[in-house]
């Protein structure tokens, strides 16, 4: 697949996604990134996100349903593939090139 | 947004729910369902239910908005949406012809029906599109208008004097160019067969008005006709096809119009029509320069029509006002000529093609209901099908087809049965064309071609595309509310009962429909028959006429023509099986009629406003062989002597009536202010004859003898014995006989040609009856289905009532019960769209209310009689079902 640079609200779920380890499913992405930017996350736009980082090979997901969770639905987990990391520190390299000395702007 | 609906403590709001199940893809549905759920309980928890409400719709609607987005990230295998797309649709419609294919009793009985909607509906496109969207045969004929008089007082438009149509042209600003023309016949002889043949006598400049160049030669030189060359033709395409065999070199040789050698100037274009409302005229095949030298203060004789272009950027409505204020002047400049006379500005598209619209609409009105009609056939043949594949349907959804993609599929296939139908509907329309032009011409217009052309074409798709998901969308929408263990597990009792009302909704919407044509169709016959239903005031069975018209230039004065007549009498009396022979200036229902003002013995003359009269020159023995009953007093003589002295003439009884009210009108006086002043003495009284057709009153008419006004162009009236095998090809031999070059015209039945002065409301009510037996018989075939359904779905509650002892009459009442309530309820809806239809129809009607009671009554009978026949046919399966058998079956 060919290699697109990361949009931000995919950077973010990827974010979300490495700190919640094999725990991350919609859920629980949802609302670690409402509690991480502070806004209300729309559910559709993540749905949407994860399986498109799913397609493009970023993420990988199973279907589970854990005995302990008490819903009688399986739940969709994801998981970063080693093919995501590299588009992370690309992003992330960008990012900081970008901020490099423009720091002081942000003090007021 | 509103508040959500209520719904079960700690459960999401059901219709968002819903709604969301609706767009996720049915593989995704319980995971992205239940997650959902699990948020909204944490949110009930954090913020209470109200929050959590509001949340769980703000998160729906953006899966709602998102669902194209959702659907191409969860479709497996990813790929182009567009291909993805176009790969579902093919795959649609091959599973749609499959499956089609598959149940080949539902797909011909669909087919059948659809294509005879389509196909009645692509005739009336055809008709239509002729009517309202076709361009007339003229440049710009948008820009093109009729200038007429209207008679003293009256809105009704008449022909114009040459006085005041020169004034227009010098006066009127409003228009580039005026130009009169006149129709009457011309007899064409010398080379082969004499005939006689319609025929224009236009402006030189007429043509250069219309905008239309001949396709061979040139058209009148106006210069050369004025220096005395008149005796010039444009002859049509096909009269130069048909009698002079297409040759070009015809152009600059001379034949015989009249008598009198023409030159040819051209030939005009094939589609070209003169733009005249009768049909006869339309079909003008010569057209000779009319001359009007001379004729500049002539302003009491009204003879010619006016064509008028528009002068750029002039509308129709700045014309009339123009005109309004010339027709003031004229007036007060001739007011013996033209007091009270008003002038009226038709666009070319109102005159010529406007009186067909009325019928038109109509006609497409009931196209649409039978469509309408066939439509709920289809749905309703598609709905029970859609029963029998509910199982099919879950297993799919079971198997991860999304619900849109379930509802795609049916539509697909009604959107493909639909195409076929209009395709099969369209090869109808097509291969009934000659009998599609032959109704236009014959019924409508010569003018404009009714032909399947691309925009009918078009318009047949679109409908048929809009019949498809019409028919489809109950199926579609029944298809996705398939419930998934409702359907694999129980059967699917619930979504059946819902199917089964639409089922009910969709005949009661077809009983309705088809009273309402049903009632239409009748009110249309009755009025038709009511016309034709008046009395005419002459025996019209038996009487065979034609008309002749012997050259001025071999028939010059009296004695020539008295000679003529009399010879051409006794060669037709010899006839066999002609029994009585006469002859008159102007048949009855030809509204060729000649009015002229009249001094009444006994009534002030006022010259500013005299009485009028109709005229006819007649024979003494035409009332005799017209059947017209001669009230009293007799005409002298054979008809033939010149008079010196007073006119010995008929009146009819509406003259006698209103000139001479409780006064014995014999021997009282009129006095005609011709040409020169003429005494008329009444030596008879007869009946009223309606003249100008069945919905005319009669007019004050007098009958002059010919001798006292000899003219060349007569008809003759012949009564015959009954039927007589080749009685017109003997006449037409006998008018031969007697001179080869004056040929017999229009020669037919008077029953004939009185039956062409109704052929608008004939047209009406044949193709009114046409549609309304159409949708009778697809009616009746929805209560059929609806009832055999009924049987058959009830099979196991008959049986149990066969068995607990249940009598014959019981079952039927309780299977017929059923479709007798529907039907009711259909009629009533019926009636009442056809008194809103009546309101509408009430212009047409002749004789008949709108509301008119045995209309509605037949029409109800006849449809209750048709839906119990239709019902009772399936009802009777209800009698034979073996109780053990239906016990046994499930």
């Amino acid at each position: 697949m060919a290699r697109s640079a990361l949009g931000e609200f995919e950077h973010q779920i990827l974010l979300v996604l490495l700190r919640l380890g094999r725990e991350g499913y919609s859920v629980s992405i949802v609302a670690e990134l409402e509690a991480r930017t502070g806004r209300e996350a729309s559910t559709s736009a993540v749905y949407i996100a994860l399986r498109r980082l799913e397609k493009k090979g970023l993420l990988e997901s199973r279907l589970e349903t854990p005995e302990d969770s008490g819903e009688p639905y399986p739940r969709r987990y994801f998981a970063l593939t080693e093919a995501a990391l590299e588009p992370l520190k690309e992003s992330r390299r960008a990012f900081l090139d970008l901020w490099d000395g423009l720091e002081p702007v942000l003090d007021d | 947004m509103g508040e959500p609906p209520r719904s079960a403590p700690g459960a999401p709001p059901g219709l968002a729910r819903r709604l969301l199940a609706w767009v996720v893809p049915a593989a995704e549905r319980p995971t992205v369902l239940g997650e959902l759920d699990e948020m909204y309980r944490a949110r009930v928890g954090a913020h209470g239910a109200a929050h959590a409400r509001r949340w769980y719709w703000r998160q729906v609607m953006g899966f709602v908005v998102r669902s194209r987005g959702v659907r191409r990230v969860a479709a497996a295998g990813g790929g182009e949406e567009t291909m993805m797309w176009l790969g579902d649709s093919l795959a649609d419609v091959r599973h749609a012809v499959r499956g089609l294919r598959a149940r080949p009793a539902f797909t011909a009985v669909a087919l059948a029906t659809l294509a005879l909607g389509i196909g009645a509906n692509s005739a009336v496109l055809t008709l239509a599109n002729a009517h309202f969207l076709a361009e007339l045969p003229y440049h710009r004929p948008d820009d093109l208008v009729l200038i007429w008089e209207t008679g003293r007082d009256l809105d009704e438009v008449t022909t114009v004097s040459p006085g005041n149509y020169l004034t227009w042209r010098d006066e009127a600003a409003s228009f580039a160019d005026i130009a009169a023309f006149n129709v009457d016949y011309a007899t064409l002889s010398g080379d082969g067969v004499a005939e006689r043949v319609s025929a224009a006598a236009v402006a030189p400049h007429f043509f250069d008005v219309v905008g239309v160049a001949p396709v061979l030669g040139s058209g009148f030189d106006d210069g050369e006709i004025r220096g005395g060359e008149a005796d010039v033709v444009l002859l049509s395409h096909g009269l130069w096809t048909r009698r002079y065999g297409a040759d070009p070199a015809i152009v600059g040789t001379s034949i015989r119009v009249d008598g009198r050698p023409h030159r040819v100037a051209g030939v005009l274009p094939a589609d070209y029509r003169q733009p005249e409302r009768g049909l006869a005229w339309q079909g003008a095949e010569v057209w000779r320069p009319l001359v009007l030298d001379g004729q500049r203060e002539r302003y009491g004789a009204r003879f010619l029509r006016t064509v008028a272009r528009l002068a750029p950027g002039v509308a129709v409505g700045q014309a009339r006002v123009e005109m309004a204020g010339i027709a003031v002047r004229m007036e007060e400049a001739h007011p013996e000529a033209n007091r009270g006379r008003r002038i009226q500005v038709w666009t070319l598209d109102d005159y010529l093609l406007g009186s067909a619209r009325p019928v038109l609409w109509l006609l497409l009105a009931a196209g649409a209901a039978v469509l309408l009609i066939v439509c709920a056939n289809v749905a309703n043949l598609t709905l029970a099908r859609g029963q029998e594949r509910r199982r099919e349907f879950a297993v799919r959804a079971a198997l991860g087809s999304g619900r849109g993609r379930l509802v795609r599929q049916v539509l697909a296939e009604s959107v493909v049965l639909a195409l076929a139908g209009a395709a099969l509907g369209a090869l109808l329309a097509y291969a009934g064309r000659d009998l599609l032009q032959a109704v236009q011409s014959r019924f409508f217009s010569g003018l404009v071609a009714a032909e399947v052309d691309l925009a009918v074409v078009v318009g047949t798709t679109a409908l048929a595309l809009a019949a498809g998901l019409l028919f489809g969308l109950p199926s579609a929408l029944s298809a996705s509310a398939t419930d998934l263990r409702g359907a694999l597990v129980e059967g699917g009792a619930r979504a059946g009962r819902r199917t089964h009302a639409a089922r009910n909704l969709l005949v009661v919407g077809q009983v309705a429909l088809a009273t309402s044509l049903l009632v239409v169709s009748l009110l249309l016959t009755r009025s038709f028959a009511a016309m034709v239903g008046v009395p005419p005031g002459f025996e019209s069975e038996g009487v065979l006429t034609f008309s002749v018209a012997p050259p001025r230039s071999g028939y010059d004065g009296r004695e020539a023509l008295v000679r003529y007549f009399r010879d051409l009498g006794r060669e037709l009396e010899s006839v066999p099986g002609v029994t009585a022979v006469s002859m008159v200036s102007d048949l009855p229902f030809t509204t060729e009629n000649r009015w002229t003002s009249v001094e009444v013995e006994g009534v002030p003359w006022d010259p500013e406003a005299p009485p009028t009269t109709e005229q006819k020159v007649v024979l003494p023995g035409y009332f005799g062989v017209m059947g017209i009953p001669v009230l009293s007093g007799s005409l002298p003589g054979d008809g033939w002597a010149a008079t010196d002295g007073d006119v010995p003439v008929a009146v009819n009884l509406e003259l006698a009536a209103r000139f001479w009210p409780d006064r014995d009108p014999l021997g009282r006086t009129l006095t005609l202010h011709w040409d020169s002043v003429r005494v008329l003495r009444v030596a008879a009284v007869v009946g009223n004859v309606l003249d100008d057709g069945f919905d005319a009153t009669p007019d004050p008419l007098v009958y002059i003898p010919w001798g006292a006004m000899p003219q060349g162009r007569m008809s003759f009236v012949l009564r015959t014995a009954g039927t007589v095998p080749g009685l017109a090809e003997a006449v037409r031999r006998a008018v031969g006989r007697v001179d080869a070059d004056v040929p017999a015209a229009e020669l037919r039945a008077l029953d004939a040609l009185m039956a062409e002065t109704v052929v608008r409301p004939r047209a009406a009510s044949l193709l009114g009856a046409t549609f309304a037996v159409l949708a009778l018989l697809v009616a009746a075939a929805g209560i059929y289905g609806v009832v055999s359904y009924l049987v058959q779905s009830r099979t196991r509650e008959i049986g149990i009532r066969a068995a607990l002892g249940a009598s014959a009459d019981q079952l039927m009442r309780l299977v017929l019960g059923h479709s007798t309530r529907l039907v009711t309820v259909g009629l009533l809806l019926g009636v009442g769209g056809a008194l809103l239809a009546g309101r509408a129809l009430a212009g047409v009607l002749f004789g008949v209310r709108p509301w008119d009671p045995p209309s509605m009554v037949g029409a109800a009978a006849v449809l209750a009689a048709v839906a119990t026949a239709a019902a009772w046919i399936p009802a009777r399966r209800a009698l034979r079902v073996d109780p053990r058998e239906a016990l046994r079956a499930e």
